[in-house]
């Protein structure tokens, strides 16, 4: 997919609905953004996101599609292997519709970079998912240890 | 897992939702305890995951939060009712996909029941 084809299509996604936020990243590297925030809270959030995933892949996990509504706005994530999608939006009611048009991307910037060999440091990205662990991993992982006993405590959301 | 929890049955054989309340450290659940306590680690995760993100985003508060895994939807929402000083959570798995405002809204039905 060329950058040209890419950046249109995530654009034509940016004016869907409520969007007002879009970045696409492999493993921690943004590969493309167009959000209200800072490039350094941007790349920091794509580290956060790259963090969650290699959590879930440690832990033999796949989900492939997140949600979260916050009191600001919402965020859907799209994971398809070391690729992440996230889109920022208001209304909470168009995460369906969202997620459709977020995924058809995805397969379709899935199958080209397939057939256009990976771009930009794959062999380092498979290094760094199979050996580092990392802080946020691990406080995933020290919450998701304790509550096997239903009983144990819940934190409060801070 | 939890096969001989008849609700559980039930709620895999028609793709029905199981809910889950969860406040102070406890969990509940009518699917069984290994279903409860599948709820309560996905929760927490969930949660974290939702912290996590919040941080960078300035967003501290989340609502609610939802996943897909494989064939199921997991999910949870703050009652926006309840004492800020011990939130309640409810939540939900279910053993198909279906769309996320539905299964949320679903959530919400439950908590004002």
């Amino acid at each position: 997919m060329s950058p040209q084809t890419l950046s249109s299509t995530l654009d034509a996604l940016k004016t869907t609905g409520s969007v007002f936020g879009i970045f696409l990243s492999k493993g921690e590297n943004l590969i493309f953004q167009d959000a209200p925030f800072s490039d350094e809270r941007i790349s920091e959030l794509a580290t956060t996101l790259d963090d969650i995933a290699l959590y879930f892949v440690q832990e033999k996990r796949s989900p492939d599609q997140l949600s979260f509504g916050f009191d600001g706005g919402n965020l859907l994530v799209l994971i398809e292997g070391e690729h992440r999608l996230a889109v920022f939006f208001h209304h909470s009611g168009e995460v369906d519709l969202l997620a459709e048009f977020a995924r058809a991307f995805m397969k379709d910037f899935a199958t080209s970079v397939l057939i256009e060999g990976q771009p930009g440091g794959g062999q380092e990205e498979r290094g760094r998912q199979q050996g580092r662990p990392n802080g946020n991993t691990a406080r995933i992982a020290a919450q998701a240890r304790g509550p096997i006993d239903p009983t144990s405590p819940i934190q409060p959301v801070r | 897992m939890d096969n001989g929890n008849e609700a559980f049955r039930k709620a895999l054989e028609n793709g029905e939702a199981r809910f889950f309340r969860a406040s102070r450290g406890s969990a509940k659940g009518k699917t069984g305890q290994e279903d409860t306590a599948r709820f309560a680690e996905n929760l927490m995760i969930l949660q974290e995951c939702a912290v996590l993100i919040g941080e960078k985003l300035e967003m501290s508060a989340v609502a609610s939060a939802t996943f897909y895994e494989g064939d199921d939807t997991f999910g949870f929402c703050f009652d926006q009712n309840s004492d800020s000083q011990n939130p309640q959570v409810a939540g939900a798995i279910v053993n198909r996909r279906i769309p996320m405002e539905e299964f949320v809204s679903s959530i919400r039905d439950f908590i004002n029941e």
